[in-house]
């Protein structure tokens, strides 16, 4: 997996390990940035990794933090889980200033994890890793009937779906005249 | 809990676009929300070709798609018709096999926007006349073909103008007819020669025909393979071609 380094989980940002030191020290000094999920776990970033993110990349340009500043505020994603932050970080690292191949295999295989996975970068707006991931859900989809798409995506059938929308109908008028007639009790 | 259903427009367009025509009609055919969402973002599909084989009973559509070639069947089985699509059989009641193909068939042309590299359709094999007639009244009704490439197998030749007509006259560039047996077959080119889809072509080809009509209707052609059956003695028939020869250059 990566070498991104993670920070304790605390409520207030944690102070995140160093990043790696590279072999041969680059001539300008790379600037790191600060991100953390639901679970609060702060993963150092290089601004290069982020480029990834046009979402990220935007905000870093708009603030122009110092690297002070940049440990004091770490961007907060509470809707992405821990997880799937480190594994976007991770991606970011690995294909950092790199062109990205035409295709990825390291995505996961869990339904669950890949679709929190293109939720996520869709958020972060990771153009490439949004193509490889929708690229994926595609191919778990071409060849399936419409059943067995429907068994593997919990997707109701028109028919199940109608019926579970009469229910909830039913069950909101019911509760609807509950709540008048309790209005009429205490009105008494 | 993960549904497809909550995903959000952009990965759900991009999925769409990476997963080929198959993935678009599949997810089409899961649920009225998924149905609903494509037939409103309508989902180019960026076909090449597309072959249509009228046969027995029996109509078969395959395409070519970057992604994929995927051939369907729709035969007639008992009082309905069965779908086969690779190892998927389906069987549907109560609608004619020839229903259901045109009710995929307007689907894909819906969504298909771009110009077709090749258009093939192959009436030479049938041999119902009645489910011929009643196949190019419902390709009357149906939209016009954007092609560049027109191959037809043609059944009588009375065909050939009612499908010449719905193809685009500005995409339309190259045009083969061919018969696939020995009988006669009869192309009139009288009305045909008059269409822009005819005019505006650059190459012409057929292969076992043999065509009747004045050479003066080809000379515009860059390329021709034909067989003529007469050299008219017509006014400036072969000095029409020659000419063309000689100081257009065009004729290859």
């Amino acid at each position: 997996m990566s070498s991104t380094e993670q920070g304790t989980s605390s409520a207030a940002p944690a102070e995140p390990t160093t990043a790696p030191e590279s072999a041969a020290a680059p001539e300008v000094p790379e600037s790191f940035y600060y991100v953390h999920g639901k679970d609060k776990v702060v993963h150092k970033v290089s601004a290069g990794a982020l480029q990834h993110s046009a979402l990220i990349h935007g905000m870093i340009s708009n603030l122009g933090y110092t690297e002070e500043q940049a440990k004091a505020n770490p961007f907060p994603f509470e809707n992405i889980d821990g997880d799937i932050l480190q594994m976007v970080v991770d991606w970011c690292n690995q294909h950092k200033g790199k062109p990205t191949p035409p295709e990825d295999t390291n995505l996961p295989k869990q339904k669950e994890k890949l679709f929190d996975l293109v939720l996520a970068v869709n958020y972060l707006e990771i153009k490439e890793l949004l193509t490889y991931c929708c690229k994926q859900v595609a191919m778990m989809v071409k060849g399936k009937s419409p059943e067995e798409i429907r068994e593997i995506w919990m997707i109701p059938t028109d028919a199940e779906d109608e019926a579970a929308e009469k229910e909830a109908k039913k069950r909101a008028g019911k509760e609807a005249a509950g709540e008048t007639a309790a209005a009429a009790g205490d009105a008494k | 809990m993960v549904s497809l259903l909550d995903m959000p427009d952009v990965p759900m367009n991009s999925i769409l676009d990476h997963g080929g025509p198959s993935v678009i009609f599949s997810l089409r055919k899961v649920c009225k929300n998924l149905r609903d969402y494509i037939d409103e973002t309508m989902p180019e599909l960026h076909l090449d070709a597309i072959n249509i084989c009228l046969e027995y009973k029996k109509i078969t559509i395959t395409w070519s798609h970057y992604l994929e070639n995927v051939q369907i069947s729709y035969k007639l089985h008992g009082n309905g018709y069965k779908t086969v699509f690779g190892e998927n059989e389906i069987t549907i009641e109560n609608v004619d096999y020839m229903e259901g193909f045109w009710n995929d068939y307007s689907l894909i042309m819906k969504y298909q926007k771009s110009s077709l590299k090749r258009f093939h359709l192959h009436l030479s094999n049938s041999t119902d006349v009645e489910d011929v007639s009643k196949f190019l009244e419902q390709y009357q009704n149906s939209g016009t073909i954007k092609t560049q490439y027109l191959d037809l197998g043609i059944y009588h030749g009375d065909e050939v103008l009612v499908i010449l007509q719905h193809l685009n006259a500005n995409c339309l560039k190259n045009i083969r007819f061919f018969s696939a047996s020995y009988y006669d077959k009869n192309i009139d080119f009288t009305e045909i020669v008059k269409l822009d889809q005819w005019k505006n072509a650059n190459e012409f080809s057929s292969r076992n025909l043999s065509i009747d009509a004045s050479m003066k209707h080809f000379t515009h052609f860059s390329k021709i393979n034909a067989e003529f059956q007469h050299i008219y003695s017509e006014p400036g028939n072969l000095n029409v071609l020659k000419e063309v020869c000689i100081f257009e250059k065009k004729i290859v």
